[in-house]
């Protein structure tokens, strides 16, 4: 029986404003680490370079989460780890909104069939990255 | 300071906007908890925490496209750093969703996994071209 991945677990809290604090500064390095990454990954406005950075970082924030909580169910670490990476920084590192919006660019640029391949690919491969990293969290997190 | 494109402004903007996103989130996982037990169900549908998620990227896909909907050369390059970069990038997310995902597949709850994943899509894209048509 696998544990529940919900955001929130029932371990005990820590301080209430140290959680809040570690939630913020995860986001802010999360967005701008989202960002920088769209500056490096800068491909141009015409698919496929308008949606590579974003796919990125969805997929590598995807991986890192379910490789994150797979290693929480087999091995107890600091209560703030999880609202600081978890929630903080992966959760402000991967982003749905762009990608409808981008979604949304690809269907005036080139139609439905772009759209429909972004939306799917990103979809598809971000369940199969968060799955590959959970596995990979719960078999390798009591190694070390 | 400078605030244009990649400037020290911009970035402080955007980590900004990034925090203020990441709270609100975490703070909309807060209030559906307290609002409604996450056993409460809809028929055999129970989406749980996963309703937090959703409305979350609801949310901020409704305001990105109400952003959107303003001309981009208008004199807001630090407004579009903090808000749309910043508070709507992370708002949204794309990791808890697939991780949500991966959690109902895991417990072969495939309706639950089946409807949020719909809902997700549907309103995201709804929200989006309703915050697009709002802003114009």
């Amino acid at each position: 029986m696998s544990p529940p991945l919900a955001v929130r677990s029932r371990r005990p809290a820590p301080a209430p404003a140290a959680e809040w604090l570690a939630i913020a500064a995860g986001g802010a390095i999360g967005a701008t680490l989202r960002v920088a990454l769209g500056r490096i990954v800068d491909l141009g406005d015409a698919s496929p370079g308008l949606v590579a950075a974003t796919l990125a970082s969805n997929l590598i924030g995807a991986f890192a989460l379910g490789f994150l909580l797979g290693r929480l169910t087999v091995r107890p670490t600091h209560p703030l780890l999880r609202p600081f990476l978890a929630v903080g920084v992966l959760g402000s590192f991967t982003t749905w909104s762009t990608l409808v919006a981008e979604g949304h660019r690809l269907l005036a640029l080139g139609g439905a069939a772009p759209a429909l391949l972004y939306g799917f690919a990103s979809l598809v491969l971000g369940l199969a990255a968060a799955r590959a990293g959970l596995g990979l969290g719960r078999a390798g997190g009591g190694a070390t | 300071m400078s605030v244009g494109e990649g400037g020290v402004g911009f970035w402080l903007a955007v980590a900004l906007g990034g925090a203020l996103g990441a709270l609100l989130r975490a703070g909309l996982f807060r209030v559906v908890e307290t609002l409604r037990p996450a056993s409460r169900q809809l028929g055999a549908i129970a989406l749980g925490p996963a309703r937090a998620t959703l409305l979350a990227n609801t949310l901020g896909c409704a305001l990105l496209g109400w952003l959107s909907a303003a001309p981009p050369d208008s004199d807001a390059g630090l407004g579009r750093a903090l808000l749309a970069l910043g508070a709507c990038g992370s708002l949204t997310t794309f990791s808890t969703l697939c991780a949500d995902a991966i959690g109902f597949l895991e417990r072969r709850e495939r309706l639950n996994a089946s409807v949020y994943l719909a809902c997700t899509i549907g309103l995201g894209l709804a929200a989006w071209a309703t915050g697009l048509w709002l802003g114009r």
